[in-house]
């Protein structure tokens, strides 16, 4: 066991260093430079200006000598300062963003958990009724409809017709006079509509994983066997059938943790939630090199390493994996 | 059962309008007197991304930094030149220097007095070689830069330069706090310090940003207590905020601006107003292409493009046609250039002149080749990609085949613009205040990254260009700006197309508003909420 873990975190290495690799590659190939993208056809930056911005930046080093620089940096953690004009640390403008994009994420997993695993247990019971039918539509419905559509149409229904919801962003105008409970109150407004919203689409997967797996548990010998043993439905399903078609789920739920930390744009654009989804299109845009890098890097590595755990779940559960 | 089923949506019904809260219906009739209070909410789409406006490019950015710094001069209403931070100044009999007199008493938000040390260091951050700055460009034509006192600034060109002036009201920043430091990561950036009507109070990034009324500006303390920037990145999210009232200015599209707010209850809330956006949209032509060499074929495609057709249908009426490089209520229009009423057959009779004959399908050739062409546009602008649509119908009509390509922005500049690889293009420049436009027009701007990118080369323009630069004379520089644009005219290097209108909704609880030349922000310090409509308190000491 010991030995196929370091196997596996050894294995990370080379893999991080690819990823980075190719990203570093990708973002700097793509037409456009920091710091002037904003000022391209503006008459009052003349060439000169642009070679000094270039050169501010490091950007008239071959490439392979700005990669090295910067992996020189990111391997003592330092992320770097943003190209944005803003010129802040990296890791302060990701840090700031990320506990509203966690928040929302986590919400919005327990959401479609809480909603989701019932629905898929009820579906699977009651496989082919009139309400199972209705559900899957719904579901899908849910997976099928444009977010941002959605979202505008939540927008006008409790936003300017009904004035029970705010638009947009995540604080009222005067939340700082607000005392601790109105706070979390005017917060919970504000993110309700996010929250629904971005669940709704999640609920598809989650529901329909949970249907097919208590399918797949329920024609199982010994659920057969615990019918013969005379208990009654209630008990099978809960007692023997759910236990074992919850693990795959379980799974899922551990694939998601990088997840967590990415944000939809479209999504965090139209509530106007400043985070990682964001940020990130924004680095994009202004070809924020140093920042993209991060949330890269970052995002990376969390993949890898709930893959990782995932991995060793398994392997906790199933002796035949550890050979591997 | 059946009863507790049935309670359900009463129920719910009851909750959903039981909370919804009542308006006060506020009669915005009465101008009232001005009084000092209230808050004026604004929304941007990008968050601004640095407050000292010499770092940054965005537009948000020097939105916020307008209210924060002062210039040397500044324009008022109808674009002429006042002073800002100086009182008067005087230009040296060989027009080579100017003397600014600048105000007394002037402090910075921190209470330190304003000199002509700021002055000199402002200039001296923005020539440094080290500094990332756009703006140096006007900066380094100065010779000499001279502190005769506290309150007295001198510079020098080695030629008259018009432009000179009016460069100098790029914002001046306190070098009690710069000096010494690298202007790049200085808490300012994020926290700004200036000598303008508001000081900054508190940026919540991602959220909003929040000024408060300066109540040592010496123009006065504005009325509005407090100016809060909202960033909203979505316009339709922008939009709906503004229908719930809980935006109190933006700019509207023209299909908002006709169709959307057209109903009485927005009528009831909110003013809006307009005036000729500083900006053009035109058709340029790449000079080097064979048939687009040819100031027929040219003018030919300006007859044939119908210029009132796309103002209309995509502009909904919300644009002037236009007809050079100017807008009508500057002093550099000229109304007397030659003008392309849509005609069909005066395009044809053009081309024909020009060498083309319709060929058995209908289209044009020249020499056995057909007339087609590229229509280059930047993604994300959905007016400019329908009026290429409207072109190609129009081009079409007479037996020109466009093909129109779309393209993301950094690679339309990098690969097509820069490396000259278009035939024809739609894009817009801003209108600058002062007429210079020696960078788009002169010949000797075609290299990479130069504006001249269509190469469009006239000696007599050249010659005009300098000379309009180099003289401070008013009359002079309308002579010379009217010449160009009736050669402009006659060549159509470009077919202009059009100038928007800027259209802006403002909640009507604000008074003193007066559109001009200059746009409606120029007197925004004297704005006000009478007492009775004010909307949100602002009494109470803000904690900092």
């Amino acid at each position: 066991m010991l030995r196929y873990l370091i196997k596996r975190l050894l294995f990370m290495v080379p893999m991080l260093l690819g990823i980075t690799l190719i990203s570093f590659v990708v973002i700097h190939l793509t037409p456009g430079e920091p710091g002037i993208l904003d000022a391209e056809m503006n008459p009052k930056v003349t060439k000169e200006v642009r070679e000094r911005i270039r050169s501010f930046y490091g950007l008239d080093k071959p490439l392979h000598m700005q990669y090295y620089l910067w992996l020189k940096r990111i391997i003592k953690l330092d992320f770097g300062i943003s190209f944005a004009p803003d010129r802040r640390p990296v890791i302060d403008k990701i840090t700031e963003r990320l506990p509203i994009t966690i928040t929302i994420n986590i919400f919005s997993m327990a959401l479609i958990f809480i909603v989701g695993i019932p629905i898929g247990i009820y579906c699977a019971r009651y496989k082919d009724t009139p309400l199972d039918k209705f559900l899957t539509a719904f579901v899908f419905a849910g997976y099928a409809t444009p977010t941002f559509w959605l979202a505008l149409l939540m927008m006008i229904l409790f936003g300017v017709y009904l004035e029970l919801l705010p638009i947009s962003g995540i604080k009222s105008f005067h939340f700082h006079e607000l005392s601790f409970v109105e706070k979390i109150i005017d917060m919970g407004k504000h993110l309700l509509l996010p929250v629904c919203i971005s669940a709704f689409g999640g609920l598809a997967g989650i529901s329909r994983y949970m249907k097919s797996s208590l399918l797949e548990v329920l024609r199982q010998e010994y659920i057969t066997t615990a019918y013969a043993k005379g208990l009654s439905e209630n008990i099978v399903l809960k007692k023997h059938a759910l236990r074992n078609a919850l693990l795959p789920v379980i799974t899922i739920l551990g694939l998601s943790v990088p997840g967590l930390i990415g944000g939809s744009v479209i999504f965090e654009s139209i509530f106007s939630i400043p985070g990682m989804g964001q940020l990130f299109y924004m680095s994009v845009m202004a070809r924020d090199y140093p920042t993209i890098m991060g949330i890269l890097v970052i995002g990376a590595f969390l993949t890898l390493l709930g893959n990782l755990l995932a991995d060793i779940f398994y392997a906790v559960a199933d002796p035949r994996i550890r050979i591997g | 059962m059946i009863v507790r089923i049935a309670l359900i949506p009463v129920l719910s019904f009851l909750l959903l309008f039981g909370c919804s809260q009542k308006k006060d219906i506020t009669l915005y009739e009465d101008t009232g007197t001005p009084s000092y209070g209230d808050t004026i909410v604004t929304a941007s789409i990008g968050e601004p991304s640095n407050l000292i406006p010499l770092l940054s490019t965005d537009s948000p950015s020097h939105e916020v930094a307008s209210f924060i710094y002062n210039g040397l001069v500044k324009y008022d209403k109808d674009l002429n030149v006042i002073g800002d931070l100086a009182e008067s100044w005087k230009f040296s009999d060989d027009n080579l220097s100017i003397t600014f007199f600048l105000r007394r008493n002037v402090k910075w938000h921190d209470g330190q007095p304003f000199t002509a040390r700021d002055v000199m260091y402002t200039y001296k951050v923005t020539i440094n070689p080290r500094t990332p700055t756009a703006y140096s460009g006007d900066f380094l034509l100065v010779k000499k830069a001279e502190v005769l006192n506290d309150y007295t600034f001198r510079v020098t060109y080695d030629k008259p330069f018009a432009p000179a002036l009016i460069s100098w009201s790029i914002a001046i920043l306190p070098r009690h706090l710069l000096e010494g430091k690298d202007i790049t990561t200085s808490p300012l950036t994020r926290s700004p310090i200036g000598t303008g009507p508001y000081k900054f109070h508190q940026w919540i990034p991602g959220d909003r940003i929040i000024l408060v009324a300066n109540e040592n500006y010496f123009e006065g303390k504005p009325y509005i207590e407090r100016y809060i920037m909202r960033i909203i990145p979505d316009s339709a999210t922008m939009f709906l905020e503004l229908k719930r009232y809980s935006i109190d200015m933006m700019g509207l599209t023209p299909l908002q601006a006709v169709k959307q707010t057209d109903y009485p209850k927005f009528a009831r809330e909110y003013a809006k107003y307009r005036y000729l956006s500083f900006g053009y949209v035109y058709m340029g032509y790449n000079l080097r292409h064979t048939f687009f060499k040819d100031k027929r074929v040219r003018q030919a495609l300006s007859y044939a493009i119908n210029k009132r057709e796309i103002i209309d249908g995509i502009l909904l009426g919300q644009g002037v046609e236009a007809t050079g490089p100017f807008k009508p209520d500057m002093w550099a229009y000229n109304k007397r250039v030659r003008k392309f009423e849509f005609s069909k057959e005066k395009a044809l009779q053009l081309l024909e002149e020009a060498g083309f004959a319709k060929g058995s399908d209908g289209r044009l050739y020249k020499n056995g080749m057909p007339f087609e062409f590229t229509l280059l546009v930047n993604q994300g602008n959905d007016v400019r990609i329908r009026c290429a649509e409207l072109i190609q119908k129009r081009l079409s009509d007479i037996g020109i085949k466009v093909n129109i390509r779309v393209i993301e922005w950094a690679s339309f500049i990098n690969e097509f613009i820069d490396k000259r690889n278009f035939e024809a293009v739609i894009l817009g420049w801003s209108i600058p205040n002062d007429p210079d436009i020696f960078d788009i027009w002169h010949s000797s701007k075609q290299g990479v990254k130069e504006l001249n990118f269509i190469g469009f080369e006239n000696r007599e323009v050249d010659e005009l260009l300098v000379r309009a630069r180099h003289t401070l004379k008013k009359e002079e520089r309308q002579r010379y700006y009217f010449r160009i644009q009736e050669i402009l005219a006659e060549e159509q290097p470009y077919t202009f197309l059009f100038i928007p209108y800027a259209n802006i909704a403002i909640h009507k609880r604000f008074k003193g508003i007066e559109p001009a030349p200059a746009g409606i922000m120029h007197n925004f310090i004297k704005w006000y909420v009478p007492e009775g409509q004010r909307r949100y308190i602002t009494h109470a000491p803000l904690s900092h």
